[in-house]
């Protein structure tokens, strides 16, 4: 019998090459959405791993600064870790994000690591075991080593010249050196490697990001760890697998989102499968009743059956994975941009298809496929043969008829309902279901099995029968059955669609008020090359010079200045920003969006009190009035939390506190002022803006940064827009495999229908008629997806801003409705829709009333 | 009185897969006036199917010309020999040919929603309501009591009678009945058969009946044969015609 069903395969292909094609189309787009997902967020990963990667062989410790910026690891502190016993090596180490390394007429950029080769074992071999070339005097002499994949792109070999210079710095920069050394490197992450003298220098200051130890055999790894932090104050000690993990957990939340729209569309796809092995087992219902007939068991000829469904869905996962390489290539940047915003990771460089990501993406869409398909193969393969043989159309409902009247509807009201209560009271439901995500996915299930019950309750249509249109909307809605599943995978593209549109639409109206109510300077001064916003932090940002501060303080129009001091700490493994201001500036009262009670909060700040952020504050469980022992450079006091304010700049977390205080606590280096990282100058009455920000530009040069609120307002926007833009190619998967979903249904009922239309044909019905009919189908489906979709798409709404938001990201939402995006979604689905209707209705309008030699 | 019904010479040629053509209808000539009943018997695919279908202008004839109430289909548009379909003929098929998610009653009034009319011609001339002339041709063929219940849930005799109200409903001029009684026992064709006859004769329609069945086929006015695509006068001598 495989071989009979294997034989009639091309011909059935042929006789109805869509019914294949187009869930091999849907299961394609489908893992094409998860293999993109999880290419990008490898690659993600990946460059997180790179960064914080041991590069020292056999290291068991790791020693960082407690403030998380580069160089934040004295040079003394490696002499220092060399004196303690148990202590085999110790390598310090540097990172220099992006170096741009070129020749004459080619240039690269590529990660780098400055390193002292003598106190640490460096691999230079690749994986398959290929060895690297060295010439350890040219290293010395600071020479760079290159991974040979950047050393072939720039056509140079050992001892060739090319010159290095900073990411980002002019070509003034840079300067000549030869080629110390090739090697394999992996690919993907491949590093070049620097004496670390050579790249302090290009750094521009002195200071280790890390010192990597080996520890003596038979030594007790603890009492190093606490010799250590008793000689070397203010830096952190780890094991070397700990700021990995650590780093992994860091932006785990934005993955399992992404992961999360993917699933969607899978979930799509796995309706229309659903949707396509129906019409094809309608299609072939009397071949499966003569196999009964002549003894085949149905479940014998169920697994047959699936067997066919698992050949395309292999067929689907096979063409899906180019489209999500294609894909995850296309996406990169953004993500690579919203990870940068969102986490100040370096700029995500490559993609590297993973034979595993592959299969795995390939293995979740076969087995979405087979969900979709094996309760109904089995279903149709168990009924009577006789059943099957007897002529008419086949009812596909099943012989447990009360179950699938009314199952699907309670299942989904009962899962609709677990969402909604889990967006009114998170607190009250266990973790998974409370923390958004289960009950997001229950409410598209639930959402999902509730199109076959609208249609039932709406099946009393009779009005407008004398239209095509009208009784193509009767035909659709007297038959839940075949018209429930396209207009399910519709509703959970729209249910998305409407949910993360509105998640955005509302942080992003958040945003803008937060911006509106907390950007109280009229000006804004930072260190050029550093990051935009006045309360971000970047690994690399530098202080504004004296010289600077004189100019913003000279300034004819400027009434009061709020000096920033910036720097990152790492608090239960998290880095947190910590910011010091002028915590009594009569001028800056409005600075912070405090939660709670304004007044005490702003009181206690004035005092020497910390002011938390809200992600901080519930990453933390912290509230005004708690202790926060801040990890300083001075033995750790704890403070007082004073209050918390809303933060939507920052997911990782700040604190602000004033900025005399922070100074003692983190003193600066003997000699030195304590840095400022930037200026907000608030302006005379009457002053003029723009011309303060020119004359501001022309006095300090293009050594820093000079904005106005306005300018500041709209950069923090345009930074929102850049890092949601990822949602939108994955909701734009969604759309299309719904539209596919459509268009299969519709085509499936041209096949299907076909006597039907003659039977009009006969009675006088012309093409257009006969077409129109399929448009009243189309119309059924989308209002349907929008009615249901558009209510699950609220709820989802509100779980979304609610729930995920709050417990994931720590950001309390106003919610929004952006209606003119919703309403120009409404308007893409219902296009989508109609051009998926537009080919069946043709060919629906060709068939003639001949057609009526067949039985209806 | 002028027929409703006048094929002349007709020819139905289908291409075959080598590249010949099949000959079906070879030269058919029949006229219909309102009143009269004609059936035409013949084998399994000697052609009757076609011919019915060529008559009601859903095929178009190889040669030859198909007047339906005086109005040549060779010079109409498809929408055209559509509306004129709906309006002047009524369609009875083997196979009833009923939408099974419609009730009977929806089933009935069918031809008028395509044709968007909302009167029909009464027995005195004078128009009556659609839902009124279905209610009426569903109480004439006994379904009064099943008019609001699905049409799958009706049995095979009940389907054709069905069938029937809806072919009558616009007092079509025509009557175009394709083995009407193929499907059925022989008690429900019978009383099919009778309900065809009365209400054909009841509303002065002309009506061509195919079948091979020799009952219903002798109970026509008019009694012909389908053999080798010619239409031969039934138990009679070859003729070219039986006009």
């Amino acid at each position: 019998m495989i071989r009979l069903l294997l034989r009639a395969a091309p011909a059935r292909f042929r006789a109805a090459p869509a019914l294949g094609l187009l869930p091999v189309l849907a299961i394609a787009l489908g893992a094409g959405a998860v293999l993109s997902v999880q290419l990008v967020n490898r690659a993600a990963l990946e460059t997180l791993d790179a960064s914080l990667e041991v590069i020292s062989a056999g290291a068991d410790l790791v020693v960082t600064g407690l403030v998380e910026e580069a160089g934040s690891v004295p040079d003394e502190a490696w002499s220092a870790t060399l004196a303690i016993p148990g202590v085999r090596r110790a390598a310090p180490v540097l990172r220099l994000a992006g170096l741009r390394v070129g020749t004459l007429d080619r240039e690269a950029s590529v990660p780098a690591w400055g390193v002292d080769m003598v106190s640490g074992s460096f691999d230079f071999t690749g994986s398959g075991g290929e060895e690297g070339t060295l010439a350890p005097e040219v290293f010395f002499a600071g020479g760079i080593v290159l991974p040979r994949r950047v050393a072939d792109r720039l056509g140079v070999g050992l001892l060739d010249p090319v010159w290095i210079g900073s990411d980002g710095a002019g070509p003034g920069s840079r300067r000549p050196t030869l080629v110390a050394g090739t090697y394999p490197g992996e690919e993907g992450r491949a590093s070049a490697f620097l004496d670390l003298a050579y790249a302090q220098a290009l750094r521009g200051r002195p200071g280790l990001d890390r010192i990597e130890l080996s520890v003596a055999g038979g030594s007790d790894v603890e009492s190093i760890r606490s010799a250590l932090a008793a000689r070397i104050p203010g830096v952190r000690i780890e094991e070397s697998g700990t700021l990995r993990a650590e780093g992994a957990e860091l932006f785990s939340a934005f993955r399992l989102n992404l992961l999360a729209l993917s699933a969607v569309s899978l979930l799509v796809a796995a309706f229309l499968v659903y949707a396509s092995v129906r019409a094809a087992l309608a299609a072939r219902r009397q071949e499966i009743g003569l196999y009964r007939a002549l003894g085949a068991s149905g479940r014998r000829l169920g697994v047959l059956l699936l067997g066919e469904v698992f050949l395309m869905a292999l067929a689907g996962a096979a063409l899906g994975i180019p489209v999500g390489a294609v894909a995850a290539g296309a996406s990169l940047d953004r993500v690579s941009a919203t990870i940068s915003n969102l986490y100040l990771l370096e700029r995500i460089e490559s993609l590297t298809v993973d034979p595993q990501v592959v299969v795995l993406a390939g293995v979740v869409a076969v087995a979405a496929a087979l969900a979709g398909a094996a309760p109904q193969v089995f279903a149709e393969a168990s009924r009577a043969p006789v059943t099957l043989l007897a002529p008419g159309r086949a009812s596909l409902s099943p012989g447990r008829r009360r179950f699938w009247l009314l199952g699907p509807p309670v299942a989904g009201t009962t899962l609709i309902g677990t969402a909604v209560w889990a967006a009114l009271d998170p607190g009250s439901w266990p973790a998974l279901v409370g923390s958004g995500f289960g009950a997001a996915g229950a409410l598209l299930v639930g959402a999902a099995l509730l199109p076959d019950a609208v249609i039932r309750l709406a099946a009393g249509f009779r009005a407008g029968q004398n239209s095509a249109v009208g009784r193509g909307i009767l035909a659709a809605l007297r038959e839940p059955g075949s018209t429930g599943p396209p207009a399910a995978a519709l509703v959970v593209a729209v249910a998305m669609l409407v949910g993360v549109s509105s998640l955005i639409g509302s942080f992003r109206a958040t945003l803008d008020t937060w911006l509106g109510e907390t950007l109280a300077a009229d000006i804004y001064v930072s260190r050029a090359g550093g990051a935009g916003g006045a309360r971000s932090i970047a690994s690399e940002r530098r202080a504004l010079s004296a010289e600077a501060l004189a100019v913003t303080a000279a300034d004819p129009d400027v009434r009061e200045r709020d000096l920033l001091r910036a720097q990152r700490v790492r608090l239960e493994g998290r880095p947190v920003a910590v910011l010091g201001v002028d915590a009594a500036l009569p001028a800056a009262g409005d600075r912070f969006s405090i939660l709670g009670d304004r007044k005490a909060a702003l009181a206690g700040f004035e005092e020497g009190e910390l002011l938390v952020s809200e992600p901080l504050a519930r990453r933390l469980d912290l509230g005004a009035g708690a202790a926060l022992p801040l990890p300083a450079a001075t033995p750790d006091r704890p403070l007082r939390v004073a209050g918390v304010y809303r933060d939507y700049g920052n997911e990782q977390g700040a604190l602000f506190l004033d900025r005399t205080l922070m100074n003692s606590l983190y003193p600066p280096e003997p000699g030195t002022p304590a840095p400022v990282h930037g200026a907000a100058l608030y302006l005379r009455d009457g002053a003029d803006r723009a011309a303060a920000v020119t004359r501001l530009e022309r006095a300090l040069g293009p050594s820093a940064n000079v904005v106005d609120n306005a300018a500041l307002r709209s950069r923090a926007l345009d930074v929102f827009d850049q890092t949601m833009a990822v949602t939108g190619l994955l909701r734009v998967f969604a759309l299309v495999i719904a539209a596919l979903g459509v268009g299969l249904f519709l085509w499936t009922q041209v096949r299907e229908r076909a006597p039907e239309a003659a039977l009009e044909r006969a009675l006088g019905a012309n093409r257009r008629q006969v077409a129109f009919g399929f448009l009243g189908r189309t119309l059924v489906i989308i209002g349907i997806a929008l009615l249901v979709g558009g209510g699950a798409g609220a709820v989802l709404t509100l779980l979304l801003v609610h729930v995920v938001n709050p417990l994931w990201f720590g950001w309390t939402l106003t919610l929004h409705w952006p209606l003119d995006v919703l309403a120009s979604q409404a308007a893409a689905v219902v296009l989508a829709g109609l051009l998926a209707a537009v080919l069946p209705a043709r060919l629906a309008s060709r068939v003639d009333a001949t057609g009526l030699r067949q039985e209806i | 009185m002028s027929p409703v019904l006048e094929l002349d010479r007709v020819v139905r040629r289908y291409p075959q897969a080598d590249g010949s053509e099949l000959t079906v209808l070879d030269s058919v000539s029949l006229s219909i006036g309102r009143g009269e009943t004609v059936s035409v018997a013949g084998r399994s695919g000697s052609g009757k199917s076609t011919l019915l279908h060529v008559a009601a202008g859903i095929e178009t004839p190889s040669e030859g010309s198909v007047r339906l109430g005086g109005r040549e289909l060779a010079g109409l548009s498809d929408p055209e020999r559509s509306r004129l379909r709906g309006r002047f003929v009524g369609l009875v098929f083997q196979f009833f040919h009923l939408v099974p998610y419609l009730t009977v009653r929806e089933n009935v009034l069918l031809p008028a929603r395509i044709a968007r009319v909302h009167e029909a011609p009464a027995e005195d001339g004078d128009p009556v309501g659609v839902g009124a002339a279905a209610d009426r041709l569903l109480a004439a063929v006994g379904l009064e009591g099943r008019a609001r219940e699905p049409a799958r849930r009706l049995s095979g005799g009940e389907m054709q009678r069905t069938a029937i109200a809806r072919a009558l409903l616009l007092r079509p001029a025509l009557l175009l009945a394709d083995e009407p009684t193929g499907n059925l026992d022989a008690r429900g064709a019978g009383a099919v058969a009778d309900l065809l006859f009365r209400l054909v004769r009841d509303r002065d329609a002309g009506l061509l009946l195919a079948t091979h069945d020799p009952e219903l086929a002798a109970r026509a006015g008019t009694r012909l044969r389908l053999r080798g695509g010619r239409l031969f006068a039934d138990e009679l001598p070859p003729s070219s015609g039986a006009r």
